[in-house]
């Protein structure tokens, strides 16, 4: 696929999932990238190409939704995807977060299939 | 089946299925002589307060970080273990209420706690065990009410 994903989550058994699901998913990525909260995250964007990330939401330092704030904010960042992957369930999280630019959201505990079906649908 | 006992297996089921590729069975078990030396809690802030409690032998969760991580347990650092019995709870809790409440019913959980004293005495506890392998598993839910309907 030659493309750079980041993998924003403070939670390093989280951050080995979703690199082990995406690998499961037959998504080829490049690069994984990874990042312990939100300003990781953007020191990380800031200092190379990322094609597409995937964040927690509940973070320290920076949270979810905190980080897609400012990465609207910068127009070098804003027109990355970003997927949330989430324990939150209510509309009003994940509806924030997609106002906030947020392109689709995954529910834990999730399969490499629901991250096929998310991810693959963004390339 | 009551709604927190289908919400309970499912969240435990899945979890251990999707994270770990383990089945877990429930079970009607005295635990009293298991060694459940692990446990992780964390506390509902909303819809209403309660804490959502596992409880695991050593083992098990050695067993579920070699299956996660793809690397012997003996070769895995403390924190890396720790951090796994974190995540496993914050994914059940989640799971757990997503199951229980009504559809898009917002929810609100706090941070895993490792070793800590639960939160509530046991006449509020509603418990489940679960086999996993040759293992057991406990879940527990303490609330004030069992209607989380709005």
């Amino acid at each position: 696929m030659g493309k750079k994903v980041l993998i924003v989550d403070d939670s390093n058994t989280m951050r080995k999932i979703v690199t082990r699901s995406l690998r499961q998913a037959g998504l080829d990525f490049e690069e994984i990238l990874e990042a312990g909260d939100g300003l990781e995250a953007l020191a990380v964007l800031r200092g190379q190409k990322v094609d597409l990330i995937l964040s927690d939401i509940n973070m320290p330092n920076m949270d979810g939704l905190a980080f897609l704030r400012e990465k609207s904010a910068d127009d070098s960042l804003k027109s990355i995807p970003v997927v949330m992957i989430t324990t939150e369930a209510g509309n009003d999280i994940i509806g924030e977060a997609k106002s906030l630019g947020a392109v689709g959201s995954i529910k834990k505990p999730f399969t490499p299939e629901q991250i096929q079906e998310t991810v693959g649908s963004i390339f | 089946m009551r709604n927190n006992d289908h919400a309970a297996l499912l969240a435990v089921t899945e979890t251990l299925e999707n994270l770990a590729f383990m089945e877990a069975f429930p079970v009607q078990e005295d635990v009293s002589s298991a060694h459940m030396e692990m446990t992780a809690a964390l506390l509902i802030h909303e819809p209403q307060q309660g804490e959502i409690r596992i409880a695991l032998p050593v083992a098990l969760l050695e067993g579920i970080a070699q299956n996660v991580f793809g690397m012997p347990a003996e070769g895995m650092a403390l924190p890396d273990t720790r951090d796994l019995l974190a995540e496993l709870l914050n994914t059940i809790a989640g799971r757990y209420l997503i199951e229980l409440l009504p559809p898009d019913q917002p929810f609100r959980i706090g941070l895993p706690e490792l070793d800590q004293p639960p939160a509530f005495g046991e006449d509020l506890c509603t418990m489940w065990h679960f086999r996993v392998d040759e293992h057991l598993l406990t879940l527990s839910v303490s609330h004030h009410s069992d209607n989380y309907s709005s």
